[in-house]
């Protein structure tokens, strides 16, 4: 038993995008994003027909955010690749289109690095809500957490990354 | 004392800067906020870095799946031959006269087309082979279409054999007894009438 061709199709037209971009953020490795991604596909491929049609997209940001935490505690070392080595900035470089050499900025590659210090489910949380523009309840939903959860790790997330950009932005705001 | 109420104010507001840009605060919170914001420095400071900081997140790019991905992802997530040969086997447990016939076909076509060569053992490239993979999936869908269809048939036949014609027979007899009871007149001209009011 399979999910139906054009299910599928659908449900990478409509979701695919959402899921390399998580794997992406998370990983800030692109290789790895895209082997992640293709890991996803084929479990929707192979199971999506068990997924109420109306939960697709949350249950593929769930699956992609834990192979995304297996992908980290596979690597040798458990670590993350910083991303003054390569990973945020040849992100962000390899980026389509015009918005992606704007992105190519100071803060841009700081945001991501600030981005690197949050534990989980904190990074998840913000790179949802904030690059991909997911509502409270659509987050709550994939993670399996409550509304108040989203709201307070969400809210601790930000917190966290403005202590570690006060200095950037107080050096820009002194330019 | 003022001091103190000032960063006591001020803790506040940042703890609720979030609510305040994400608009979740109602009106007399939010104007109170706005108004200790507009007075105090080190607030508006905050406010400002939160606000850059939601830009700079919202503006982020976001990533296509490459192309390479998505052919390793198809090349996986097709329906086989294999899969689409049982499935229409298993229909043909259901059907088998239409299923035969089809099937029959098939055969016939296969063995009409097929070169014959005695001594020679045909090598195909990975192209002729998928070309032919596709060739037959067509068939099957073919096949599969020429079943539905006449499966169609037979199911229109039964219901007009079984269902239509006696329906009709049967309506046909009860006129008869109805005018056999009325009067010696049959069918539906011999109905009685009901009486009219007034007449």
């Amino acid at each position: 038993m399979r999910m139906r061709r054009q299910d599928f199709e659908a449900a990478v037209a409509s979701h695919g995008r959402r899921v390399f971009t998580l794997a992406v953020y998370l990983l800030a490795d692109r290789e790895e994003a895209e082997d992640v991604t293709q890991e996803v596909l084929v479990r929707l491929w192979r199971r999506g027909h068990e997924v109420s049609p109306g939960k697709i997209g949350s249950w593929l940001v769930r699956v992609t955010r834990n192979a995304c935490i297996d992908a980290i505690r596979r690597r040798q070392d458990g670590s993350r690749i910083p991303i003054d080595e390569g990973g945020g900035t040849e992100l962000l470089e390899n980026a389509p289109g015009p918005d992606a050499l704007a992105h190519a900025s100071e803060i841009g590659k700081r945001v991501l690095q600030a981005l690197e210090t949050l534990s989980e489910p904190g990074r998840s949380i913000v790179i949802l809500r904030e690059i991909q523009g997911l509502s409270y309840r659509e987050i709550g939903d994939a993670l399996e957490i409550s509304l108040d959860n989203v709201r307070v790790t969400l809210h601790r997330g930000r917190r966290r990354l403005r202590e570690e950009l006060r200095e950037v932005y107080d050096d820009v705001a002194a330019c | 004392m003022s001091r103190r109420v000032d960063a006591e104010r001020c803790a506040e507001v940042i703890e609720s800067l979030d609510a305040l840009i994400e608009g979740d605060l109602d009106d007399s919170e939010a104007a109170a906020m706005t108004a200790h914001i507009d007075v105090c420095a080190a607030c508006q400071r905050e406010r400002r870095l939160a606000e850059e900081l939601v830009v700079e997140l919202r503006s982020m790019p976001s990533f296509e799946i490459p192309e390479r991905v998505m052919q390793a992802v198809h090349r996986v997530a097709r329906p086989s031959v294999m899969r689409t040969f049982l499935s229409f086997f298993e229909g043909a447990f259901r059907r088998p006269l239409p299923a035969i016939a089809a099937v029959s076909a098939v055969l016939f076509l296969v063995v009409v087309m097929t070169p014959w060569k005695s001594n020679s053992v045909p090598e195909y490239s990975d192209q002729e082979v998928l070309r032919a993979t596709d060739e037959l999936r067509l068939a099957f869908a073919y096949v599969g279409d020429i079943t539905r269809r006449a499966e169609l048939r037979v199911k229109e036949r039964v219901f007009e054999e079984r269902v239509a014609e006696q329906t009709v027979r049967s309506i046909k007899r009860s006129f008869q007894i109805i005018g056999g009871v009325g009067t010696t007149a049959t069918g539906p001209a011999a109905t009685p009438t009901p009486a009219v009011k007034g007449s």
